[in-house]
């Protein structure tokens, strides 16, 4: 039986969306290409969350305001937050360092009044669509019902889901004993993220929470002797920079969204001998980075690389 | 905003609907079965078992019993797997008229889907409805760059006796001192003391007329609890008990560990990791949907590296937005130092000292 589909529907579907490409080029190198999936994993506190909103403001800003270079993209965002945990507040706050940045970075003598920034970013803010879920049933229809929002905006190019494991005990739990029934949402909203992702050649990234955790390459050695811990393996000795980050991923997810992912970022904490001191914690971004591991900070201003 | 949205929606449709009646025996049929079939341990709460999405007859007009039946000779059960399929494939493969099942897939994706909302409304309502309430302690409201935010979870942990019940009260103590706001306390260890709590106002208030700004609820168990936020959540929706409620800006439960210990640890991880994902999940949403700052207290196990960690597992490290540890400052009585693990808006790991004398609000 042939496809039906609306004027409209037929529309988007070959219509051209904002490209975004090129954004944060030390990671994503070239892309993110269109239909790529984009995993972010890692543990709790590792700075995903952060990431995910710098990755929105360099994509809801648009290339030029006012003849400042912002570096935009100018594209529609769609973020379902399933963990309840989106700062609005951080973001807008995020575009204005971004935008004050750019415009000291210009170095021309603009004189510009809170009030048309707090104008325009209100209109960047157009952009952004936030969905919550609180479970992975509303996930499932929230996801079809989205459907109608991209063939509406033709600006849409990136779905940002925070997290996609966040009902992951709730579902198993309520699964009972059969694996099938424990994955059965799961697999749904796989498949509608599938039909979305390729019928409208948009990019979707997606966190993910370390659920598990493989067992520790350091350890603690206890001296029965004087009662002491010995602390010479761990930590500090841990390079993270030059460890295969991908060791440190355990999978959790259905097999549907294994074979979904095509990219799968990987945050760590990193455990280096300056990480104690207050405010100068850093952390590590690998796996599929193009170019390898990387170290970074998140500051006021946000998500941030550290030369080395 | 986002709620009243939601509850205009519902209100729209069970207008519509001819047989309300049945629709609720049916619902609480299912449910009565549900709760005869699952062991009392592994209850949830009935929002989130999932019964909401079973399909049944007089969800909407065209859902009859005739198209149920057609429905169900192909497995379809849930509105998850209604919605999956096209709506086509459907009417090819059960038998339901085309139109019939269009119609149905609209009203559920209508009824049952989150609404998308835009930046700037959800940022206009966000700068509207975030207040930032003070701690009572210059020294941590700095470190929380202001105080406890409304729309956010924030967790204290520390060992025994580390004061995390004083700190509680010195909150509450300085949210109910002013008349616009009220507070209510889950106590699950009877360690409120309304005496203590009395030291802490300032002494030109009105005593009796302060406490009653704040209810106190006592929890024996994880069950309690839900019921407890289940009925705030009631009354925060509708207008019963609405000077309080209207007002409401604090949420403290007191000691979250002191619930989930007894079934922690026991055989079957995965219900008791649902459970605290369904408990989790309820905190957030009553700070998020409602505006309120919710504070927790959690015990401490030690944790790598012999540093004190917070207890309750992985899990329950991603439902906070902030978390405070309060650790004894070098053997001092008196005097604790509260650190910042964990800041979804700024910096962690700076500490203050803090200072607990034995009548008045802490320092």
């Amino acid at each position: 039986m042939a496809n039906k589909e609306t004027g409209l529907q037929f529309l988007a579907r070959l219509g051209t969306r904002p490209h975004v490409s090129g954004i944060e080029a030390d990671v994503f190198g070239s892309g993110p290409q269109c239909k790529d999936v984009i995993e972010i994993y890692g543990e709790e506190g590792t700075g995903k969350s952060e990431f995910l909103s710098h990755l929105i403001v360099q994509c809801i800003l648009p290339e030029a305001w006012s003849s400042i270079d912002l570096g935009g993209r100018g594209a529609s965002v769609i973020f379902i937050d399933t963990e309840y945990k989106f700062s609005i507040l951080r973001l807008v706050s995020l575009m204005e360092k971004q935008v004050l940045q750019k415009l000291a970075d210009c170095g021309k003598e603009f004189r510009l009044d809170a009030s048309q920034i707090e104008v325009f970013i209100e209109e960047c803010l157009e952009r952004l669509y936030i969905v919550r879920c609180s479970s992975s049933e509303e996930l499932v229809i929230t996801l079809h019902s989205l459907e109608g929002v991209i063939c509406n905006d033709p600006n849409i190019s990136l779905v940002m889901i925070d997290s996609i494991s966040a009902f992951y005990w709730l579902d198993r739990s309520l699964g009972g004993d059969s694996i099938p029934a424990q994955e059965a949402n799961l697999k749904l909203t796989v498949e509608a993220l599938t039909k979305l992702v390729n019928t409208y050649n948009l990019v979707l990234f997606a966190t993910k929470s370390a659920v598990y955790k493989k067992k520790s390459q350091d350890s603690v050695g206890f001296d029965r002797g004087s009662g002491v811990y010995d602390m010479s393996n761990t930590g500090c000795g841990r390079n993270c920079l030059s460890e295969d980050l991908d060791l440190l991923h355990a999978e959790f997810m259905c097999k549907p969204w294994q074979r979904f992912v095509s990219h799968r970022l990987i945050l760590v904490k990193d455990t280096g001998n300056q990480a104690s001191d207050a405010g100068n914690q850093t952390f590590v971004i690998g796996g599929d980075c193009v170019k390898g591991n990387q170290r970074f900070k998140v500051t006021q201003a946000g998500f941030k690389l550290v030369d080395e | 905003m986002f709620s009243q949205f939601f509850v205009a929606r519902r209100k729209m449709q069970f207008g519509a609907r001819n047989n309300v009646q049945q629709l609720r025996n049916d619902i609480q049929k299912f449910e009565i079965f549900l709760s005869s079939v699952t062991s009392p341990l592994y209850q949830f709460p009935p929002n989130l078992t999932g019964t909401m999405s079973i399909l049944q007859i007089g969800l909407c007009a065209s859902l009859d019993e005739v198209n149920l039946d057609r429905l169900k000779t192909k497995n379809i059960y849930k509105t998850t797997d209604f919605v999956s399929k096209d709506p086509e494939e459907i009417s090819h493969s059960t038998g339901v008229p085309y139109k019939d099942a269009v119609a149905i897939r609209k009203f559920i994706l209508a009824q049952k889907s989150a609404l998308p909302v835009k930046g700037n409304i959800f940022y206009k309502n966000a700068v509207e409805s975030t207040t930032i309430i003070s701690t009572g302690l210059n020294s941590v409201d700095k470190l929380l760059d202001g105080g406890l935010y409304t729309g956010e979870v924030t967790e204290i942990c520390g060992g025994i006796a580390a004061g995390k019940t004083q700190l509680c009260l010195n909150v509450s103590a300085s949210v109910i001192k002013q008349d616009c706001q009220t507070a209510v306390f889950i106590d699950t260890g009877t360690s409120f003391s309304a005496r203590r709590l009395a030291q802490m106002l300032p002494s030109t208030s009105k005593l009796e007329e302060t406490l009653a700004r704040i209810h106190l609820y006592t929890a024996y168990d994880i069950y309690d609890v839900f019921n407890i936020l289940e009925s705030v959540r009631v009354h925060l929706k509708t207008p019963s008990d609405k000077d309080f409620y209207s007002r409401l800006r604090l949420l403290v439960l007191d000691n979250v560990a002191s619930v989930v210990y007894p079934f922690l640890g026991g055989g079957a991880f995965a219900e008791n990791q649902g459970l605290l994902c369904s408990l989790g999940h309820m905190l957030k949403s009553l700070a998020v949907d409602f505006s309120i700052a919710v504070l927790i207290t959690n015990n401490t196990v030690g944790g790598e590296r012999g540093m004190p960690a917070a207890s309750l597992g992985r899990f329950w490290s991603s439902v906070h937005h902030v978390r405070l540890l309060l650790g004894d400052k070098d053997g001092t009585e008196a005097e604790r130092t509260v650190t910042v693990l964990k800041n979804c808006r700024g910096e962690t790991r700076c500490s203050m000292d803090v200072c607990i004398l034995t009548d008045g609000p802490l320092q």
